[in-house]
């Protein structure tokens, strides 16, 4: 398995996906082909800049972090199965 | 009320005079939505009696005193906008039958105002495209040609008279090269200025809630009713005094628009010509036209890719079957999640996740995603230097025609079509795509970019273009 078979493989096991033989080396090729693309953006000259790491100006505005009136109401009206304060969801896992 | 393309204040105002009822306009946008969907596949779901009492409450609110300024409005809502009304399906098979527990901000917005929810539009794979080609519910068709992608339902839906207005998303392009395929207008406004609460982003740096319609002047309409900050959206803008040179009102001679006429060369044959007409036809208009540059198109869209994929692997990781969808029986946790995320995620959606995944390994989120990270910054100073010579910048929207239905398309050219339109994403910039042409009988738009908060003047300026300059016709009716 060469490099970029391996990294596949392992992006594969992280994102917890179902992948066949044919679609893992349709995978491999779209993959390759993918950085070959990418390839001018590595030649761009970055030195001293720094990233983005947001894309608005605005500073973050937090809510108070305050229950408002009304609000455990809503949250009864959008289930059907709200008890003692907690969702009820059905069991997934035995 | 006897008019074909009627205008969304016109709408309004005739509910308000009592000279149509929202109702009746209701009514009347269902059946052709339900007459056109079978060709056009423009619609996943189409409202019923939902629709109508909805309708019913407008008259109810008018014959109040009440003033809506969207009365009547026929809406069509992406599928990606959370609805609890409707089906929310996100163009993923895993969320067939899924109803959303409230609402999308854009959504309440628009029915505040009086508009009318009409249905829920087609959409690519989790909003994964440009083309909207890759849904699970086929292809949504371009009404100019029905062997053609359409780029945007919504698009298409306004376009061929479904309803007047259509509530989009935008990340890398979908609405504005939607508009420009199906030849009405599209805005994508200035990042923030509207909330994306309840809207499924895929790229949460990206995604933009916008509008396509058939005149530009209606696109400001929708945008004063739902634009300003939300405490439930932490990236809305509290919203500055926005600029004076963008607040007064400006003659075409007051503005200045600049045109890096070294990327129009990425055009296709004919679709250059488009460019260069419409720069003489708006200089004759009296708008100053000035040459200037923009190198980093080509890498800024290389950096869109990489950053919207690393997001998407992100943002996708709560498809589990847990919280959103399920695939039932499976022997353990494991098995679970691979089953339930092999169901939600389709073909473009596990190729961008294992990509992004890929980017965001080490070693390689310092070669790639930092990288692009730095190219972004490089592209918004670019954008921010060419804004301080001019008011507007003129773009294409699309490089090429709209691609065959029938075609499998490469997936690398798929994102190259994303080439004028997902640059200008990572500004944040405000951006608005209008008729400017057709070519071999099909609409081409053009993409206009303003600066930062200055939707209202983009707007203006475009709906000036309208009035003075004879642009091909908005939508098919």
């Amino acid at each position: 398995m060469d490099s970029a078979e391996l990294a596949l493989a392992r992006a594969i096991k992280a994102i917890k996906l179902e992948i066949d033989e044919q679609e893992r080396e349709q995978l491999l090729g779209e993959l390759n082909s993918f950085l070959h693309w990418l390839e001018p953006l590595l030649m761009v000259d970055t030195a001293e800049v720094k990233p983005v790491l947001v894309n608005h100006g605005a500073v973050n505005v937090m809510r108070d972090d305050r229950a408002q009136p009304g609000e455990l109401t809503a949250l009864r009206k959008a289930t059907t199965n709200f008890d003692e304060g907690f969702y009820q969801v059905p069991t997934i896992l035995e | 009320m006897e008019l074909k393309k009627p205008a969304v204040r016109q709408v309004a105002e005739a509910v308000h005079r009592g000279e149509v009822t929202a109702r009746q306009l209701i009514e009347e946008a269902l059946e052709r939505c339900n007459t056109l969907n079978s060709s056009l596949n423009t619609f996943v779901v189409i409202a019923g009696n939902e629709a109508l009492k909805q309708a019913d409450a407008v008259d109810a609110k008018v014959k109040n005193g009440q003033k809506l300024p969207l009365a009547g409005v026929s809406v069509a809502v992406k599928d990606d906008f959370c609805y609890s009304v409707l089906p929310t399906g996100f163009g993923s098979h895993a969320f067939k039958s899924f109803y959303s527990p409230y609402s999308a901000a854009a959504v309440e917005g628009l029915i505040a105002a009086g508009a009318v929810v009409v249905g829920k539009t087609n959409l690519d794979d989790l909003s994964l495209g440009s083309a909207a080609a890759s849904s699970p519910a086929g292809p949504a068709v371009n009404p100019w040609a029905e062997d053609r992608v359409s780029g945007s339902a919504g698009a298409a839906a306004v376009a061929a008279g479904q309803c007047l207005l259509a509530l989009e998303s935008d990340s890398g392009g979908s609405l504005r090269q939607g508009a420009s395929h199906c030849g009405v207008f599209g805005l994508r406004p200035t990042t923030g200025r509207i909330s994306r609460h309840g809207l499924n982003t895929f790229a949460s740096s990206f995604a933009q809630v916008g509008f396509t319609a058939l005149h530009a002047e209606d696109l400001m309409e929708a945008f004063t009713a739902i634009a300003g900050f939300d405490a439930r959206d932490a990236s809305t803008a509290v919203c500055k005094e926005v600029p004076v040179d963008q607040k007064k009102e400006m003659e075409p001679t007051d503005v200045i628009i600049g045109c890096p006429a070294a990327i129009y060369n990425h055009l296709a044959p004919g679709y250059r010509a488009v460019v260069d007409r419409a720069r003489e036809e708006y200089a004759a208009v009296g708008f100053k036209i000035i040459d200037l540059e923009l190198d980093l198109f080509p890498e800024a869209l290389l950096a869109y890719y990489i950053i919207a994929s690393a997001e998407a692997s992100s943002n996708h990781a709560r498809f589990d079957g847990i919280r959103f969808g399920t695939a039932g029986d499976a022997a353990n946790l494991e098995e679970f999640y691979c089953k339930s995320r092999s169901m939600a995620l389709g073909r473009e959606a596990r190729r961008r996740s294992i990509f992004g995944t890929f980017l965001l390994s080490k070693g390689n989120y310092e070669l790639y995603y930092r990288q692009a990270l730095q190219v972004w910054s490089l592209v918004r100073q670019e954008f921010k230097e060419a804004l301080a010579k001019c008011h507007l910048l003129l773009l294409p929207a699309v490089k090429s025609m709209p691609d065959p239905i029938a075609e499998t398309v490469d997936f690398i050219r798929s994102y190259e079509e994303d080439f004028f339109c997902a640059p200008v994403s990572l500004t944040g910039l405000p951006s608005l795509c209008l008729p400017a042409g057709l070519v071999d009988g099909l609409p081409v738009g053009l993409q206009l970019v303003g600066r930062s908060f200055g939707d209202e003047m983009l707007t203006r300026m475009a709906g000036r273009l309208a009035q003075e300059i004879k642009l091909p016709p908005s939508g098919v009716l």
